[in-house]
């Protein structure tokens, strides 16, 4: 139902993002990763229309919505990276606040304060004041205010940044049960890993304002699947014995530290008897021995020559 | 807009003293000040002659004679200290004929106190002679009261009354400093805009179906409300509390008042259109703003600035309309009619600064 | 703590915006109020006005001393070669040509215009602006006056003075006319008593300085008191951009490094001390240069400035830290700013830095020396005029007792950890 064409931004010259293009199907989840800086929150503030693209399109339902943005406003929750709400309000107040924007009115603006606040579990608390709150629930009423006018379409950008796990683990469930009871669509920024991976059917990998990998959880580990890592605990160490792994063929990378061997090697080569057999050689035992699948994480080791939070 | 204002008040009526503070404290300023002017300036004088004690006597007596000042005896010491410390301004040594100022100063106000005391000694000289040469003692009664009732005698009127018009310092002052807090809470005010754009929750309404008029409308019809609120309470504690005539047509009053406020929040409209952030916007403001009454000459007789590009400057702030209009209206029964040019031109201003600084602010968020 | 100092300077200095209007705003007004009441306030005011008086003479001026010498006789019973002497004599006093003289007298030309005008053209051009105030001399106002002046009654007419409004020129120029009947007033009165040729010792006058003092201009005023007062909006500034620290989380970070509070201020100290000497000797330089304000001055002069600056600057900084801790413990950043804004204005009047302090009532004068800005006020007045140590010593004294004070009470308003808003 959402679709960008070859988005890019420039800020004074400088490209924040290049030709970005994503899509979301109806009721999908979908992940948006990558480091900081990498141009998610540009990206994301293109798609939701606050920041005007320099060049490519934005199709909601396959028209392009860049010069009409009230059409995608409409559908269109979005939860901030910062907290968007007033401190000096109550969670109540706030709600009602961003439901009155919504046009939302009497009984109607009522039943989706009450809806929104139960959802991110607040409804206890809804008289206090936002700024007796804990961080955690600084971001539940962050989100709720993003929930009110009941969004077909929600992006969430970093909704987690800087809370405690409990917490965590709280947002991202209200995420889901979004996802799977009310059917919303969503589209989730983070530099966790962990949390995408939880949360999301699909994910496209930006880094330096390109999306550099697209796809599901699977296809995109596939992109590690002409390599497998083994790892390898020996009795002992020697250097020989290393220099000597490495001259196997289809042994492509070997770390070695203290008495652990990581072996990066092509995908179905017979590894297992080759080891043993020169491990005899140099008298050294073989403690323990596994073959490990590639993560995200590696995937985009792989892709940047960088991890996600460097 | 409606949801903004509500937001607005939500939030400041759990600082309901934020703004008592600043309606206590414009009617303190007027207190102060307007006290102050009226209250004689107070000079003193000494003697260092032998019969010092007679001589101070005779010259305080002379002296006091007009009520612009207020001359008392101190000791030669006191006031020599007190002159040279900036205590005072000036000091007068009177002799049996003749006087010094003592003065460190260039300060206008001890040329005013040079001019009454030369007139004053100028006179008695006159009348010592006239007593020298009569060789009679009774002849100052008679010179005084001669000149009580004197055969050229002169009134001031009004163009077409018989009583001058009532200009009155300390009201214009009151309406001065209850404009000048109402300008400082109206920028407090107007700056919830920047406010609100670094938490976030600005994107939030432009992502909102709210149009971006309702959003300036419910920032601007706040600070206004609020604003206007401050000047009626003022008005009214000063009309009917402490019974200053503050002028009989109130609601012109107020209206000039609605007026100059609106004007007054667009041009802080636009400096907020060239802050990022809240606490710049506080540098900038406050500094700003104790300009605006001084250059307009609201603190000062109306006619008092004639520096052509001091009088430019001016008008390019909606005060200096709002203080001739508050002026015709409450000292001289301007109409609605009479001050109507004055209206337009704040409103002109208005529109202007409101039209550049939302331009501003738009600029800067894209 | 050099790592605080320098954040919090670096802070300042990437904000070159608010830079530039703390260095540039106290300059620029004291050039505008320099502006504003050069020449109108000081000794030669009058050579800067430019006045226009309007007068109607309605008086019949021709048949003047026979109607006098008429109404002596019907109305006085005064025989008729009594009345021909006392027409004789009053003729030299006769108010109208005198007034005259004295309005075109070469005193009063160069900034007082006289149109002689019909009433209707005079009211006129007064609405129009173009004419500050109207004398009007009423039919028969020579006859009744000098009637008066020979009978020893009250007057039946008088000049009248008509302005649409009471303005400053309009003021100056009654005063100048009521002057001018006084004295004539006076002339009378001689003549009456019959004294005329009594000889006047005219009092001499004149100043007597205090000291050697170099006399204190109004410029120097606007000076010292635009670079005190934009130093206390420097300390509200300061104070505000921890708000910034506090928006930006980077307050929480610094107390859970668990630093000395101590340090954090004085971080803000320091900057606020640099930044507030630069500005108040930005003020003084500059004002200098443009408005030639301290000409002549010695070497011993600018340095006793400096110090002078130095421990304002110092007295400054802990009101500014004293600012930070209210701010780090009010919830609101507009209330605190309010508090501080209200503050300012208050220190500002009360010091004297908006107004002369004489203009305030005593009580409120005397409060002033209590306030770091006055207290600077009266130093940099004393040094001004007398370069003698010893003049600014209480005044330094009072400076360093408002530093150390505003030291200790920011120390103990600073919030304690998981205190802040």
């Amino acid at each position: 139902m959402l679709e960008t064409i070859n988005l890019s931004k420039s800020f004074k010259g400088k490209k924040a993002v290049q030709d970005v293009n994503l899509y979301l199907d109806s009721g999908e989840s979908v992940g948006l990763l990558g480091p900081n800086g990498a141009g998610k929150s540009t990206t994301i503030s293109m798609i939701s229309s606050l920041v005007k693209p320099t060049t490519g399109e934005i199709k909601l339902n396959g028209v392009n919505i860049i010069q009409k943005p009230e059409q995608m406003r409409k559908v269109l929750g979005v939860v901030p990276q910062e907290l968007a709400i007033y401190e000096d309000l109550s969670a109540y107040e706030n709600l009602k606040f961003f439901g009155f924007i919504y046009n939302l009115k009497g009984k109607e603006l009522e039943k989706s304060i009450q809806q929104a606040l139960e959802i991110v579990g607040l409804t206890d608390r809804q008289k206090d004041l936002v700024r007796t709150f804990s961080g955690g629930m600084k971001r539940r009423v962050n989100i709720a205010a993003a929930l009110l006018h009941r969004p077909e379409i929600l992006i969430l950008d970093e909704p987690t940044v800087g809370i405690d796990p409990q917490s965590r683990n709280h947002i991202l469930e209200t995420v889901r049960m979004l996802n799977e009871l009310n059917g919303t669509t969503i589209l989730y920024t983070s530099h966790y890993m962990e949390e995408v991976e939880q949360l999301c059917d699909r994910l496209y990998v930006m880094d330096h304002g390109e999306i550099i990998a697209a796809g599901t959880k699977g296809e995109l580990l596939s992109i590690l699947s002409t390599e497998d890592t083994i790892k390898v605990e020996l009795s002992k160490m020697d250097e020989m014995f290393i220099e000597q792994v490495k001259t196997i063929e289809g042994v492509r990378k070997v770390e070695a530290s203290q008495v652990n061997l990581k072996i990066i090697a092509k995908k179905g080569i017979n590894l297992v008897s080759e080891l043993v057999h020169l491990a005899d050689q140099y008298h050294i035992q073989m403690v323990n021995f596994h073959t490990e699948s590639p993560s995200l994480e590696d995937v985009f080791l792989h892709l940047t020559g960088r991890t996600l939070r460097d | 807009m409606k949801s903004v204002i509500w937001a607005q008040f939500a939030k400041d009526k759990r600082n309901p003293l934020f703004l008592l503070l600043f309606i206590a404290a414009s009617i303190l300023a007027t207190l102060l000040f307007a006290g102050g002017i009226q209250a004689p300036t107070t000079v003193a004088i000494f003697s260092e002659e032998a019969n010092a004690q007679e001589i101070e006597a005779k010259w305080q007596k002379l002296l006091n004679a007009n009520d612009t000042f207020q001359f008392e005896i101190v000791s030669p010491e006191k006031a020599r200290e007190d002159v040279r410390n900036g205590k005072i301004d000036v000091a007068v040594k009177v002799m049996e004929m003749d006087y010094r100022l003592i003065a460190a100063s260039e300060l206008p106000s001890v040329s005013f106190v040079q001019q009454h005391v030369e007139k004053v000694f100028q006179r008695e000289a006159q009348i010592r002679a006239i007593i020298d040469a009569n060789g009679n003692e009774h002849v100052r009664s008679e010179i005084t009261s001669y000149l009580e009732n004197p055969p050229i005698q002169i009134e001031a009127q009004g163009l077409d009354s018989e009583e001058v018009p009532n200009y009155n310092m300390s009201i214009q002052l009151l309406y001065a400093f209850t404009f000048l807090i109402a300008m400082f809470i109206l920028g407090l005010k107007v700056n919830h805009v920047t406010h609100d754009k670094v938490a976030g929750i600005w994107n939030r309404m432009i992502l909102s179906p709210m149009r971006k008029t309702g959003m300036y409308c419910g920032y601007i019809c706040y600070s206004f409300l609020i604003t206007l609120f401050q000047v009626i309470v003022v008005l009214l504690i000063f009309k009917y509390v402490m019974n200053y005539e503050v002028g009989d047509q109130l609601w012109l009053v107020i209206l000039i008042a609605a007026f100059f406020i609106f004007s007054m929040i667009s041009v802080a409209m636009l400096i907020t259109g060239f802050v990022k952030t809240p606490e710049q916007f506080y540098a900038i403001y406050p500094s700003v703003i104790p300009l605006i009454p001084l250059i307009s000459g609201a603190y000062m007789m109306p006619g008092t600035i004639t520096n052509p590009v001091l009088l430019f400057v001016a008008d390019i702030f909606p005060l200096s309309h709002a203080m001739e209009a508050i002026v015709s209206v409450v000292f001289f029964h301007a109409g609605l009619s009479d001050v109507i040019m004055s209206l337009f031109m704040m409103l002109l201003i208005g529109v202007v600064a409101m039209g550049l600084g939302i331009n501003l602010i738009e600029r800067r968020s894209s | 703590m050099g790592s605080f100092i320098k954040k919090d300077l670096l802070l300042f200095w990437r904000d070159r915006k608010e830079l530039i209007t703390v260095l540039v705003l106290p300059i620029l007004l004291v050039v505008v109020l320099n502006f504003a009441f050069a020449g109108l306030l000081s000794d030669n005011a009058n050579e800067n006005l430019d006045l226009q008086l309007a007068v109607v003479n309605q008086d019949n001026e021709l048949e003047t001393l026979a109607r006098l010498k008429e109404k002596l006789m019907e109305e006085g019973s005064v025989s008729n070669s009594e009345a021909e002497k006392m027409v004789e004599q009053a003729s030299q006093l006769s108010p109208i040509p005198l007034l005259f003289n004295y309005l075109e007298s070469d005193e009063l030309k160069s900034w007082v215009t006289v149109h002689e005008l019909e009433e209707g053209e005079a009211v006129k051009k007064v609405e129009d602006g173009e004419i500050d105030g109207i004398l009007t001399i009423p039919s028969g106002f020579t006859v009744d006056s000098l009637y008066a002046a020979l009978a020893g009654e009250v007057p039946a007419t008088s000049l009248k003075f008509k302005m649409e409004r009471e303005t400053n020129n309009n003021s100056i120029l009654f005063d100048m006319i009521h002057g001018f009947t006084d004295h004539l007033n006076f002339q009378f009165v001689v003549q009456e008593i019959g004294a005329s040729d009594a000889e006047v010792f005219l009092p001499e006058g004149g100043f007597e300085k205090v000291g050697t003092g170099e006399s204190f201009t109004l410029s120097q005023y606007f000076t010292i008191a635009m670079g005190a007062l934009f130093a206390l909006f420097l300390a509200s500034t300061v104070a505000t951009k921890t708000g910034l620290e506090i928006r930006q989380k980077v307050f929480y970070r610094i107390q859970l490094t668990n630093s000395n509070p101590i340090l954090f201020l004085i971080g803000k100290m320091v900057s606020t001390f640099c930044l507030a000497w630069l500005q108040i000797m930005f003020v003084f330089v500059f004002s200098h240069f443009i408005l030639d304000v301290f000409s002549d001055r010695t070497t011993s002069f600018w340095l006793g400035v400096i110090g002078i600056v130095t421990i304002l600057s110092l007295a400054i900084a802990a009101l500014a830290a004293v600012f930070t801790s209210i701010s780090l413990r009010i919830t609101n950043i507009d209330a605190a700013n309010g508090i501080f804004m209200l503050v300012i204005l208050f220190f500002g009047v009360v010091g004297g830095n908006f107004v002369p302090i004489y203009i305030l009532p005593s009580w409120l004068q005397k409060i002033g020396e209590w306030t770091p800005n006055g207290s600077s006020l009266v130093a940099l007045t004393n040094w001004i005029q007398y370069e003698e140590l010893s003049s600014i010593v209480t005044p330094s004294l009072f400076l360093i007792g408002f530093f150390l004070l505003f030291t200790v009470v920011s120390v103990a308003i600073y919030p304690k950890r998981g205190k802040t808003s």
